[in-house]
């Protein structure tokens, strides 16, 4: 620190660092020196050096990625999830100048929150014309329904996020609120503990403050929302699903905080209270921590069309049954055009000018307004009030003399609509890219959170930069950069990142979702489904490319059955089943589609595919280490996908490292989900699966008598694909039979992978299910299960495989095996039936076809 | 005048419904001119959760929850009510204020008018568009008062528009509704709504009852009667002045108000999500009569 900071010019990582600046840099002043609190960083950057940097800023991407930290784009078609971009060099704020903005943002808070009171209660500002009513009435984020409804306790707005800009005076600026359910606080955490982990280097010497206690601030501020001042209260994270751009937050944020993450369809109103669907039945929830727009929590008395919400949500809230935070109809804060009025409320409410500057407004709602606005439209950004509307925000200097003239025409025709606001020069930070820092224009997001004593304030946030120099976009739809943000700490206070989960769900019973339960069970089905077929084709495809160099007479007998096998486990007839003389001279095009084409149902990427939406969907059951899994998972697949079909040879490989991916998916999953309603469903999922599959195979293969030589060469693969061969050497010590081989697949209870420990295993965990259901061993399901478990206990291997002498087929023999098969798909439907009912609604009244009534 | 009315609605279930939710608009207002004297409303199968409460516009709303399985829904509201003439209609008939000075009047008046601000403004069923104002232009020419304006607009609507039931369904915007210009009392007074609203004027929506009279020498069916929708326009120092241009007249006696709104989305008489994915079958019947 005391080496005093070298002169840009001298150093190659920020050469050329101020050339064509016009802003203020948060980094550096006008005379290219580092500002004081930056000094001490750039430093550590310095002893790490540019290559090194370069390789962590590497590494760092890769953590990411590999936690699973995305963020959705909508429309793109690419994929689900863009990987979240972490630069490596914070934003760093000084103690000082941090203690403004806190001072500012709680007054800031403080006055919305009296605002949105106001607005759901008396509207006295709007009687007394503070508030033009129609910039309340017309924004969409009113919510007549919601009028009147209150939250215990003295904060409506629980919680409060703005996003800050230094201005070209230096002052730090609000840009805009968010207020109804603000994200990023997740992926700011997120960014702290992945620099933390992969560039420690970088905090040497720095007192960084941490951002543990803000959680647990807002975990207390949930659990004093509670009805009824309840004090171990039930709290959801409401989540619109895995599509939502954000959904990688929601499901860390649930895990970080110990809450059940819930979408709209886990939760029901029943007499007045909010339920969640669990797998032992309906729990009460209490709080609501809420990630879907307002609009669409309540399709009874808000929108209809929305399936993201739970009907008669509002009547509970009403009766004071559950609290939502923040509560719905708060997101009438977003409403761009108060900006222009706020000035007011801050002198209504507390008699003092706003301590942060926000960006000059002009709502159009007002004559003299709307004609500033349109004679200074090259200098303003035009916007809608309301942030998620068709209307697209646009730079007043960046349209054609049309553009300008439809843009005019728009205002004049709704002017409420429209507000100007003042083009903002942001400040840069510097981003290290290419070897090199550069600066970017830069936006923190901010947030607080309603307290007994006050809102407090999460000292840091999520910094954003934008994606190119020059540009001005630094949202994440459009793929900005991220920064860790390090306010300095003056005094180290009792930060104890752990007290959150301690005070939250901990002293509840946790529950499972039945939606989570299912996904889980799906999860168990499409893995063992994956790994199946990934063996049984690769042992194909061995036999097949070793055809090639013996020429004997009774290998094609063995592999047509083969290939047939391959289409009934994979259920993609007809394939080698009917008609099937070109795909058996020629199996490589068709094995081929059956582990690479995408859309074809049954094929290895698309089970894959469904596998990897299931572990998306169920992504807060997951630790870090399954997550790194299920990135490898995910990269092998993309191999798979561009497999091409005189490539085949490589799919030997692929295949064996996806399958030992998905083992040791299963095995890290078996460990931390230890005991848990969740980890029954997963493994119910997983054994149905297995047998199955194993049926389909015996069937296939053992439903026909066959020359000794074949049936040789059937049974060794078969052994082989189910991993039996060497077992069934060290037991029957015989040649390779039929008999002795049923024996070993079906009733072998040494044998984890026969029918009958399979099945064993099922009966167990039907029974603790119904144990929890209704404090007996017995249910529908159990009962079921034992059924099958007792016929193949029973069953008569001798009698089963007589072979009739003409069709040299054993009858009896696929009888029982497609018997068993329905029996075990009826299970899996009635656990579907009684676990994971999902219930869909309508309107009443459906209204297309429903006239006025006159 | 007391009415005695009788609203029936029946709900037909394809498939079984597991738990049904509704919010009914069916009490009637109390008013200056109209009294609510008694209003029962009988619901089969019984709702296990039944709660009245005000909405944000006055009304009195019922939400209902049935939690077991039912395929078949009925709702019978039997009201009781008194009516007197309004008076508004005839002050504004001597009102000498200019329909373009309305806006800055409500708006002066912010402390007792803030409400009424909302009524400008375009929702639901009520957008702006260009072409409804130019329809409604030549009712009001400049100097005009908001009076005759308003008569000239219910007229031109009146003849303009077919009366159609079956032609349109809730779903139809009004804009469809002027180019086809057929439609019902609902789409007569949405298009009302709409045409004075892009004017800046704050207009209402009023759902209710009208009682209708036999042809001469007929005896009234039961069941023949309608619920019902008409407009009512914001008068400076008056208040609510009602017209109906579907008959192109001004309520009196036989008009019985049910609710206001700004259009029928906040007064739908029934409205509700039921857990079900089968198809649904709809009744209606209305008697209104006259006690006395």
């Amino acid at each position: 620190m005391s080496n005093g900071f070298q002169p840009l010019s001298l150093n190659n990582l920020t050469s050329g660092y101020l050339s064509d600046q016009k802003v203020i840099d948060e980094c550096f002043n006008q005379n290219e020196q580092a500002r004081d609190s930056w000094k001490q960083l750039l430093t550590n950057i310095e002893n790490l050096g540019t290559a090194e940097l370069k390789s962590r800023q590497q590494e760092l991407l890769k953590i990411l990625q590999e936690n699973g930290v995305t963020y959705n784009v909508y429309g793109d078609t690419s994929g689900l999830n863009r990987p979240w971009l972490l630069d490596a060099v914070p934003l760093v704020i000084s103690a000082a100048e941090w203690r403004g903005v806190e001072r500012g943002m709680k007054q800031r808070a403080y006055v919305l929150n009296k605002l949105l009171e106001d607005i759901y209660g008396d509207r006295i500002l709007l009687k007394k014309g503070i508030i033009p009513p129609e910039l309340i009435y017309s924004h969409p984020g009113f919510l007549r329904p919601c009028d009147k409804i209150k939250l215990p306790g003295d904060y409506q707005l629980t919680m409060y996020s703005a996003d800050l800009s230094r201005g070209p005076d230096g002052k730090v600026w609000v840009i805009k609120d968010r207020a109804q359910a603000p994200s990023g606080m997740g992926y700011a955490l997120e960014n702290r503990s992945a620099l933390s982990r992969v560039i420690p280097e970088l905090f040497q010497q720095h007192q960084v403050a941490k951002l543990g206690g803000f959680f647990s601030n807002m975990m207390q501020a949930l659990i004093q929302i509670a009805p009824q001042g309840k004090e171990h209260p039930r709290i959801v994270l409401l989540t619109p699903g895995p599509r939502n751009e954000t959904y990688f937050e929601h499901a860390f944020l649930a895990s970080y905080l110990g809450i059940t993450l819930v979408q709209g369809e886990d939760l029901i109103m029943r007499d007045s209270f909010v339920w969640i669907k669990t797998v032992e039945g309906l729990e009460k929830v209490d709080v609501i921590l809420r990630r879907v727009d307002d609009a669409f929590c309540d399709p009874l008395e808000l929108r209809e069309d929305s399936q993201l919400g739970i009907p008669g949500l509002l009547q509970a809230v009403r009766k004071g049954n559950v609290a939502i935070a923040n509560p719905l109809g708060s997101s009438i804060l977003e409403n761009t055009g108060l900006m222009a009025f706020l000035h007011g409320a801050f002198k209504y409410f507390l008699n003092e000018e706003p301590i942060i500057p926000m960006i000059a407004t002009w709502w159009c709602g007002q004559k003299k307004e709307m004609d500033y606005v349109l004679e200074h439209l090259d200098t303003l950004v035009i916007k809608d009030i309301e942030r998620v509307s068709g209307f697209k925000t646009v730079m007043g200097s960046r349209l054609s003399k049309a553009q300008k003239e439809e843009l005019i025409r728009k205002i004049k025709f709704e002017p409420f609509r429209y507000v100007g606001q003042e083009e903002v020069e942001f400040s840069t930070s510097p981003v290290f890219t290419k070897e090199k820092l550069e600066p970017r224009f830069t936006v923190l997001r901010s947030y607080l959170v309603a307290n007994k004593s006050g809102y407090e304030m999460m000292r840091g946030g999520l910094t954003r930069c934008s994606p190119e120099r020059g540009s001005f976009l630094v949202s994440n739809q459009d793929g900005g950069i991220s920064k860790d943000t390090w306010v300095e700490a003056t005094f180290t206070k009792t930060d104890s990142p752990s007290v959150a989960r301690q005070t939250a769900d901990m002293k509840r019973k946790a529950v499972l979702p039945s939606r989570a339960a299912e996904n889980l069970f799906w999860v168990g089905r499409y893995t063992q489904r994956v790994v199946r077929t990934s063996r049984f084709i690769r042992i194909v495809l061995r036999n097949l490319t070793q055809k090639n160099y013996i020429q004997g007479g009774n290998d094609s007998e063995s592999l047509k059955v083969l290939l047939q096998t391959v289409t009934h486990i994979t259920d993609t007839y007809p394939g080698f089943v009917e008609d099937a003389e070109e795909e058996m001279n020629n199996p490589l095009p068709e094995i081929h589609q059956l582990i690479c084409n995408p859309d074809r149902a049954g094929s290895i990427l698309f089970t894959l595919s469904n596998l990897l939406k299931s572990m998306y969907a169920a992504r807060d059951r997951w630790t870090v280490d399954s997550w790194r899994i299920i990135d490898d998972i995910e990269n092998i697949k993309r191999r798979i996908a561009v497999l091409e079909p005189d490539g085949i040879r490589h799919a030997f490989s692929l295949l064996d490292q996806l399958t030992g991916g998905l083992l040791s998916f299963s095995e890290m999953t078996r460990q931390s989900m230890y005991r848990s309603d969740g980890r029954i469903m997963y493994r119910m999922g997983q054994l149905i699966e297995e047998i199955l599959m194993e049926l389909a195979q015996y069937k296939s293969i053992l439903s026909h008598d066959y020359e000794e030589s074949v049936e040789f060469q059937l049974l060794e693969a078969l052994l082989l694909s189910n991993q039996n061969l060497s077992s069934y050497r060290s037991v029957y010590r015989t040649s390779l039979n039929v008999s002795p081989t049923i024996d070993l697949l079906f009733l072998n209870s040494q044998n984890p992978t026969s029918i009958y420990s399979q099945l064993e295993r099922i009966l167990d965990y039907s029974r603790s299910l119904a144990q929890k259901e209704n404090g007996t061993n017995d249910n529908e399901i159990s009962r079921l299960v034992f059924e099958c478990y007792s016929q193949v206990r029973l069953m008569n291997i001798d009698a089963l495989i007589e072979v009739d002498k003409e069709t040299n087929h054993r009858k009896a023999f696929d009888d029982f095996c497609s018997t068993l098969q329905k029996q075990i798909l009826n299970v899996s439907a009635k656990l579907s039936a009684n676990y994971f009912s999902h219930s869909t609604y309508q309107q009443q009244g459906s209204k297309d076809g429903f006239q006025f009534e006159v | 005048m007391r009415y005695k009315i009788r609203h029936i609605t029946e709900y037909r279930y394809q498939d079984t419904v597991s738990t049904g939710h509704n919010r009914l608009c069916l009490v009637p207002i109390n008013l200056p001119e109209q009294k609510c004297i008694s209003s029962n409303i009988k619901i089969s199968p019984t709702p296990d959760e039944l709660t009245y409460r005000t909405d944000f516009f006055g009304n009195t709303l019922l939400f209902i929850s049935i939690y077991k399985e039912h395929s078949q829904l009925e709702i019978i509201s039997d009201s009781v009510i008194d009516i007197e003439n309004r008076i508004n209609s005839d002050r504004a008939f001597s009102s000498y204020v200019l329909w373009r000075d309305v806006k800055e009047q409500v708006a002066l008046n912010g402390e007792t008018y803030a409400d009424v601000m909302q009524y400008t403004l375009p929702s639901n069923h009520v957008p702006y568009s260009e072409e409804i104002k130019r329809f409604a232009e030549d009712c009001f020419p400049e100097d005009t008062t908001l009076w005759s304006g308003c008569q000239a607009l219910m007229q031109k609507i009146f003849k303009s528009l077919e009366f159609k039931p079956g032609f349109t369904t809730v779903n139809t915007p009004v804009e469809s509704v002027l180019k086809s210009r057929k439609g019902v009392c609902q789409d007569f007074a949405h298009l009302m709504i709409a045409c004075l609203r892009n004017l800046g004027l704050p207009a209402r929506y009023v759902s209710g009852y009208i009682e209708t009279i036999p042809p001469p020498g007929k005896v009234k069916l039961v069941g023949s009667d309608a619920s019902h929708a008409w407009v009512a326009v914001f008068f400076p120092e008056i208040g609510w002045v009602e017209f109906d241009p579907t008959n192109n007249l001004l309520p009196s006696y036989k008009h019985i108000t049910v609710a206001y709104g700004r259009d029928y989305f906040d007064v739908a008489p029934i409205k509700g999500i039921i857990f079900s994915s089968g198809k649904q079958n709809i009744v209606v019947k209305v008697d209104v009569n006259r006690m006395s």
